[in-house]
């Protein structure tokens, strides 16, 4: 069981650093995952791939 | 473990012409035949040779233009030991443990691992031998006459007498 | 879930020698107040309810402190728990166990189900899954009370408060996530071969290696592409000049009927030079016809095999069978020694396929004499073709010589330029081969390397490829893991935040009852519980009544959020408490909970425990030592009021 206040937080976050809809919901599942011991690691892979960078290789 | 050439041995023969004679080609294992040749009637090995990977695939059996020759090649590894190592051939129990060590007629060469890596050290050092006396070959033709008058003039290879 | 504990007992611990048991109803009352006299057991015995519950993990010393004396050498402790999965489902009843081995000092936990006929005892706690992967000791500590705990909640220093609700609430399990997301980023990247950049420099430096050699490649392409351009050019130049140059050489007739002569020998002579080396290759390749040292060496050999009679007749397989058999052929016995050196021989002899490869090679070199063709006589042959064809050239050239000669100025002009120009064709060929050659041995032949030969200037360029994709997703892996931990943390620390609120204000309701007397109320939930009253702003100073009364104000209510209804088992829960204070806590308590077990002593009774008396749902036990050293367990209110507090029943 995730509390809502968890669930709350991941929305303000997701929301405050602009995160693609699909997100929230992944990253909120990836947590209740790992509360009720039932996590693997192609999850975390799974949402670490969702979230966007710039590309890469452009400084100076 | 399967038939290998050195690195120096494939590049020397690189620049040969690959065009076929009628029909018929010069191939990889020509190359290594031509050296093994030479270093098995000199009795020599070369000690530790840099090796390419072989140009056999793994577990085949010598190619079909040897598959006749295959029995010759044996024993002549067999001979050549029997003389690098000054066996004495009236020794019936040294000259059989002899061929019990290099061959092995259930593997697809026929030879032993020992005797495949003893061949591929005749070859490397036939190689050698082979350099001293002739350029990278550019055509098959006129390699088959330079290698020919090499063995017409056995002088110089090192060849060791009969014991 | 609903969880309920229905009787514990205890064998040869602490509380006294053999075997005791207490039973707290059946169904288990909703209060049982357990009367035992100091010293004899209480936190024993809420020890052995933690460890068994807790699965922990206990010392040497830990372990011995639970033996009743010196005598016994193994105890057990059994938990009687029942649990309802869902409302309205049969409890299941789980007895957890701990078997201790006091000359080891070790202690074993197991479970058995009584109703599960699965046949005895199971290794270990055996809970349902949601509460087993809970039930850690922290989280034990919240229901199977420490008193130790009601103090740290109000000690700034200790952050009680908040791990009691981070551990509720399973945010440590997002601080264990961050620790997983970090080990897994860090395998991934170990993975790579190219372990320098997965910074923002190392994508760039990879970024640039590409780009050269894209730009080298490039560069040999339109190399080769020019070249190959320039010797087509060339190429039909030539093949014009040589029209041109047969056609001035036509001009005289007897010389064209030589070179047409000339022609015809040439192209025989090329079939002939191709069937001759065709044959010499053929006759190359059979080392019985190489040569005739090698022939003479293959008859050799088989003259060693037939004068050694090799090979010998008895195959290695016929020394193991007399090895095998127990006796020799002549009737002998085979002893051990025997039979071991037979064995360790065997192998100087043939097997039965060696002898007949043996066998078919003397056949063979014994025949080695009578060859084919041989090499030499082929290779000659060959020789001779070659030479013609050389001189075949040669009169072709002295040709063209001639008609110059015979005052054709053009001719020489046009010979001097084909020569040129074969000289230039050929460099270009040579250097197109090396620009384009993709044979390994032959670009090691001709020094080939990636800034000189497309093949492996395009395989650089792959593989600098590979790298600059290696390296950003590394870098970019990078950057995703520390944005997903940043957001952890945010999370789990607004998670926190709103909960200690969520609580601060569900235990100010309970204190508004529970502490009528004053304001004392919760301001804050940092690490600890900071108090604030109508009198003082910041109240440190509070009675230990107060400061227990706070306590479980925070505790029920936040066991009031726990996804499970949990027993509440405590110790002493009045003995520092003024009467006053007592008769509002043992109003207000025993609501807070649907199961509660309280461990009293005589003194508690006043004002207290005789609250319950009234109480229908209560179950009353009483232990006393009895003076074989054992303990005995009374049960009912008669029994409760008597004991004093020496723990004398009468």
């Amino acid at each position: 069981m995730t509390h809502e206040a968890v669930e709350a937080a991941v929305r303000d976050i997701c929301r405050e650093d602009r995160m693609p809809s699909d997100y929230e919901a992944r990253l909120g599942a990836l947590i209740a995952n790992a509360m009720r011991n039932n996590l693997d690691k192609s999850d975390i892979e799974d949402v670490l791939r969702l979230i966007p960078t710039d590309e890469a290789g452009h400084e100076d | 473990m399967s038939l290998r050439m050195t690195e120096d041995m494939s590049a020397f023969f690189a620049r040969i012409d690959q065009s076929t004679i009628k029909g018929v080609s010069f191939l990889e294992i020509d190359k290594y035949y031509a050296c093994l040749m030479i270093g098995l009637r000199a009795a020599q090995i070369a000690p530790d040779p840099k090796y390419r990977a072989s140009f056999l695939a793994a577990g085949a059996k010598f190619p079909d233009a040897y598959s006749d020759h295959d029995t010759y090649l044996l024993g002549l590894l067999v001979e050549a030991e029997i003389r690098r190592r000054q066996l004495d051939p009236d020794n019936r129990d040294l000259i059989e443990a002899e061929t019990v060590r290099l061959l092995d007629p259930q593997s697809p060469l026929g030879l032993s691992d020992q005797g495949v890596d003893l061949m591929n050290k005749y070859a490397a050092k036939g190689f050698e031998l082979l350099r001293e006396k002739m350029g990278p070959p550019r055509a098959i033709e006129t390699f088959l006459v330079t290698y020919a008058e090499i063995f017409w003039r056995p002088a110089g290879l090192g060849s060791s007498q009969p014991a | 879930m609903k969880i309920r504990i229905s009787d514990w007992r205890y064998e040869n611990l602490r509380i006294g020698a053999g075997t005791e048991e207490v039973t707290l109803g059946t169904p288990p009352k909703r209060w049982s107040l357990i009367q035992m006299p100091n010293g004899t057991g209480k936190t024993t015995t809420m020890a052995l309810i933690r460890a068994v519950l807790g699965e922990e993990a206990l010392n040497a010393s830990q372990v011995r402190a639970f033996r009743a004396n010196d005598e016994v050498t193994e105890g057990k402790f059994e938990l009687g728990l029942l649990v309802e999965m869902a409302l309205g489902e049969p409890a299941v009843e789980h007895r957890l166990t701990a078997d201790f081995d006091f000359a080891n000092g070790s202690c074993t936990y197991s479970t058995l189900r009584p109703a599960m006929r699965s046949g005895g005892r199971e290794p270990g706690r055996v809970l349902p899954d949601e509460l087993q992967h809970l039930l850690k000791p922290d989280f034990i500590k919240l229901f199977v009370f420490d008193g130790e705990l009601a103090r740290d909640i109000r000690q700034t220093n200790k952050r009680a408060a908040d791990q009691a609700i981070r551990t509720l609430y399973q945010l440590d399990e997002i601080s264990n996530l961050r620790q997983r997301v970090s080990e897994f980023v860090k395998t991934k990247q170990d993975q790579t071969r190219n372990t320098t950049g997965r910074t923002q420099k190392g994508v760039t430096q990879a970024r640039r290696a590409l780009e050269a050699a894209e730009e080298m490649l490039k560069r040999l392409e339109t190399q080769l592409q020019s070249k190959s351009a320039n010797k087509d050019t060339l190429d039909s130049e030539h093949s014009k000049i040589r029209k041109e140059i047969d056609e001035h050489v036509a001009q005289n007739k007897d010389l064209e009927e030589q070179r047409v002569v000339l022609d015809a020998q040439a192209d025989g002579l090329k079939t002939d030079i191709q069937a001759s080396a065709r044959e010499a290759l053929l006759a190359f390749r059979n080392p019985a016809t190489l040569s005739s040292s090698v022939r003479a060496n293959l008859t050799r050999l088989g003259k060693v095999l037939t004068d050694a009679r090799l090979p010998k007749s008895p195959a290695s397989e016929f020394f193991a069978e007399i090895a095998k058999g127990g006796e020799c052929i002549c009737g002998r016995t085979i002893g051990e020694a025997e039979r071991l050196a037979l064995e360790k021989n065997r192998d100087r002899y043939l097997a039965h396929d060696q002898i007949n490869a043996i066998a078919t090679m003397k056949t063979r070199l014994n025949r080695s004499g009578d060859a084919e063709t041989d090499y030499v006589t082929a290779s000659l042959t060959l020789q001779e073709k070659l030479e013609d064809q050389n001189i075949n050239q040669k009169k072709r050239a002295r040709l063209e010589l001639e008609a110059e000669e015979r005052g054709d100025k053009d001719l020489a002009d046009l010979r001097r330029r084909a020569g040129v120009l074969e000289e230039r064709i050929a460099s270009l060929s040579q250097e197109i081969e090396k620009l384009s050659v993709s044979d390994a041995a032959k670009q090691a032949a001709l020094r080939c390397d990636d800034t000189n030969n497309v093949p492996l200037a395009r395989s650089k360029r792959d593989a600098c490829e590979i790298t600059l994709r290696e390296v950003s997703d590394s870098f970019k892996l990078s950057q995703q893991r520390d944005m997903l931990l940043s957001q952890l943390q945010r999370i789990e620390q607004q998670s926190l935040e709103t909960l200690r609120e969520l609580i601060r204000i569900e235990t100010n309701k309970r204190l508004e009852k529970l502490v009528r007397m004053e304001e004392l109320r919760v301001a804050r939930i940092d690490g600890a519980l900071e108090l604030t009253s109508d009198k003082v702003e910041r109240r440190d100073n509070v009675s230990e009544g107060q400061s227990l009364s706070v306590a479980y104000a925070f505790l029920t209510s936040l066991l009031s959020k726990a996804p499970f209804d949990l027993p509440f088992v405590v110790d002493s829960p009045a003995v520092s408490l003024d009467l006053d204070v007592r008769r509002e806590v043992s109003r207000i308590i025993p609501n807070l909970f649907n199961q509660m077990v309280l461990f009293v002593i005589s003194s508690e009774r006043a004002a207290f425990a005789e609250t319950f008396y009234q109480r229908p749902d209560t179950q009353f036990v009483t232990l006393e030592k009895r003076p074989d050293g054992g303990v005995g367990c009374l049960y009912g209110l008669d029994a409760f009021k008597e004991q004093t507090s020496s723990g004398d029943a009468i």
